[in-house]
């Protein structure tokens, strides 16, 4: 059974690079992939509750935002022959994020303005405390729980009917909104009747706006703030308040819309110019950073900044993510010939792929000397 | 609109105050309060254009265009110093408790009241989205809050500007606040369910033809045509044009037409 060889192939071989050895199963057996694809895909049209239940739909991007008719066969037909690209909310890539992203409790429960309350003492053992501070981290996770990455929605175009009867008769465009209030939002009915008689689909904006109306969501406003265009944007990320805009960027539009997707980008590239990877570091959205730096192939100052900062294992990570997402480049196949692992992982992307490979080399050959240097005096 | 600037005079400006008051009274007719250094700027002056006769008599508001910079001023430190502007106010209201209202306005017309608000009184300080560090003075920096009027004294008319430009600044970015931690509202965005996905369009649509068969203009069969005629016969106009372009007419307006003009009789 194609099933008892992939799981007997995975054990006999170590997992200590799971992207690696995930690459080599995928690249050297085809059988095996294609039953996990056909899964994949299975799993993305919500038949089979095999695999563990993601919140999210785990195929938006190749699959899912088109038209459903033609689904499931091409995800099928196009990857069966390569490997399966690793999606944001594959397990091992949301662990490598996560890990990165760190978590440092003073920064996540940051005091905020807030009305007052009286302070609360409370003395604690130090069982208590111990207990307190996991509790602290459960919640951490929570406030750490990334948004979703998606690729942007298709527009909707559809007409419904054609009544040129009516045409003539209104002065201005009739939208009808569904209110029903235990459906989810996606599936709620909003059309428009224009004065030519045409009866439409709302278009993404107009639906969005309706359902602000109808059934407002704390934090997001019928019109986007102005916060939002490019001067205002600009003004903003000088004053390093990108937190703040992705936070309301959130709250303020649908993961899978233009602008939402816009914002994101914008906000990175400022972050990834001016090195401010700090600014972001033990937000949420740091993982949708790196998974946005990595697909563009731009990791040199983010990790940088890492060997800078003592952070091994993120930067080694972060090299190991590269080579998941980019299976088929020069460094990814070096790593593999010569079984790189830490520090030679590293200094095989800075010599192959890396844009500033020499300072990437520098920055590690100073974090080595002061490492040995540290040995040696303690 | 005047607006006008009451600073208080040290003596050795007497000689230029009563020239000055002379001046406005000759103007105006105002009485000017004594101790008080009135200056009236007229509607004209604040317009881009003002004309030569005023432009050297009556000071101009400098920081109309850019209020942020009188914030920087020597003048205003002197006058304040780090303390917001409506820190050494004092309402004058009867007994202990202040009114919970603050005066509707400060000006109305030409006429200031007596002791007027923080804002008011110095008429360099513009409420403006864009000068940050005034706004920032209306709002508690622990809570975030902005301020009721009776707390900083300003009158009512001013505190809705105020509160405007708080909220227009925080809205361009200007000013920080608290954004508190959104969730996106769907879980599922695969976009299936035909609400937002594509639906196969009508075969009327599709096929580019009208959406209701009776959109275009169907010919009746034969029999009814012919039991129409036979019912108005002697009355009908001419059978080549298409009834469609007529409005239909009822039977009496088709016995006002003229008798001549009666189609061939098909019987």
């Amino acid at each position: 059974m194609p099933q008892d060889f992939f799981l007997r192939d995975l054990g006999s071989r170590s997992l200590s690079q799971p992207g690696q050895a995930a690459g080599g199963v995928m690249a050297a057996f085809r059988v095996p992939a294609s039953f996990r694809l056909c899964r994949a895909a299975a799993r993305g049209t919500g038949l089979v509750g095999a695999g563990p239940r993601l919140p999210f739909s785990p195929s938006p991007g190749a699959c899912g935002t088109g038209p459903s008719c033609r689904r499931a066969g091409s995800e099928a037909s196009s990857c069966c022959s390569n490997t399966k690209k690793p999606e944001f909310t594959d397990d091992e890539v949301q662990n490598i994020l996560t890990k990165m992203t760190g978590l440092d409790l003073q920064k996540v429960f940051k005091a905020a303005k807030q009305p007052l309350k009286p302070p609360t003492y409370k003395l604690m053992t130090e069982a208590q405390l111990e207990e307190a501070t996991r509790n602290a981290i459960e919640a951490a996770k929570e406030r750490l729980k990334m948004p979703p990455v998606l690729k942007e929605r298709q527009p909707i175009n559809d007409v419904l009917a054609d009544d040129k009867i009516l045409e003539g008769t209104e002065t201005s465009k009739y939208v009808f909104t569904d209110l029903t209030y235990s459906i989810p939002h996606r599936e709620r009915f909003i059309v428009v009747r224009e004065p030519s008689g045409v009866l439409r689909k709302a278009s993404w904006e107009e639906r969005d706006r309706m359902i602000q109306i109808f059934f407002p969501k704390e934090g997001r406003k019928i019109f986007p703030p102005l916060m939002f265009q490019e001067e205002n944007l600009q003004t903003l990320f000088n004053q390093d308040r990108h937190e703040d805009v992705l936070n309301l960027c959130v709250a303020q539009f649908e993961p899978d819309s233009a602008d939402y997707i816009k914002v994101h980008h914008q906000t990175y590239e400022n972050i990834e110019k001016h090195s401010k990877y700090d600014v972001l570091r033990s937000t949420r959205h740091f993982g949708g950073m790196v998974w946005y730096l990595v697909n563009k192939k731009n990791i040199d100052g983010l990790l940088i900044d890492q060997i800078q900062k003592d952070l091994m294992d993120d930067a080694t990570n972060l090299v190991i993510l590269y080579h998941m997402l980019h299976p088929n480049g020069h460094s990814a196949k070096q790593a593999k010939e010569q079984g790189a692992e830490g520090l030679d992982l590293i200094k095989v992307f800075a010599k192959t792929e890396a844009q500033q490979g020499g300072y990437i080399e520098l920055t590690l050959q100073a974090y080595q000397e002061a490492l040995s240097s540290h040995s040696a005096a303690s | 609109m005047l607006s006008l600037v009451i600073l208080p005079t040290p003596t050795h400006t007497k000689m230029a105050s009563s020239l000055l008051t002379l001046l406005l009274r000759r103007r105006l007719g105002l009485t000017p309060v004594r101790g008080v250094y009135w200056v009236q700027i007229t509607h004209q002056a604040l317009c881009t254009k003002v004309s030569p006769e005023e432009e050297g008599s009556i000071p101009v508001s400098p920081y109309q265009n850019a209020p942020w910079e009188y914030l920087e001023t020597e003048e205003y430190l002197t006058r304040y110093g780090s303390r917001p502007v409506w820190a050494d106010y004092q309402r004058n209201h009867k007994g202990g408790i202040p009114p919970q209202r603050t005066r509707k306005t400060c000006i109305r017309g030409n006429k200031v009241a007596g002791n007027p608000c923080p804002i008011c009184r110095d008429q360099k300080l513009h409420v403006d989205f864009r000068n940050v560090k005034l706004l920032e003075q209306f709002i508690c920096a622990q809570t975030g809050v902005i301020f009721h009027a009776p707390y900083t004294g300003i009158c009512m008319k001013q505190h809705k500007k105020v509160t405007e430009a708080i909220l227009k600044a925080r809205d361009h970015g200007f000013l920080s606040y608290h954004i508190p931690l959104a969730q996106p509202r769907d879980t599922d965005f695969s976009n299936s369910h035909g609400a937002v996905g594509c639906t196969p369009k009508a075969p009327a649509l599709a096929a580019g033809t009208s959406w209701y068969p009776w959109y275009n203009w169907q010919q009746p069969p034969e029999r009814e045509l012919l039991r129409i005629r036979r019912l108005y016969q002697g009355h009908l106009k001419e059978e080549n044009e298409p009834l469609l372009e007529m409005m239909p007419m009822s039977p009496s307006q088709i016995n006002i037409l003229p008798e001549g003009e009666e189609s061939k009789s098909i019987h």
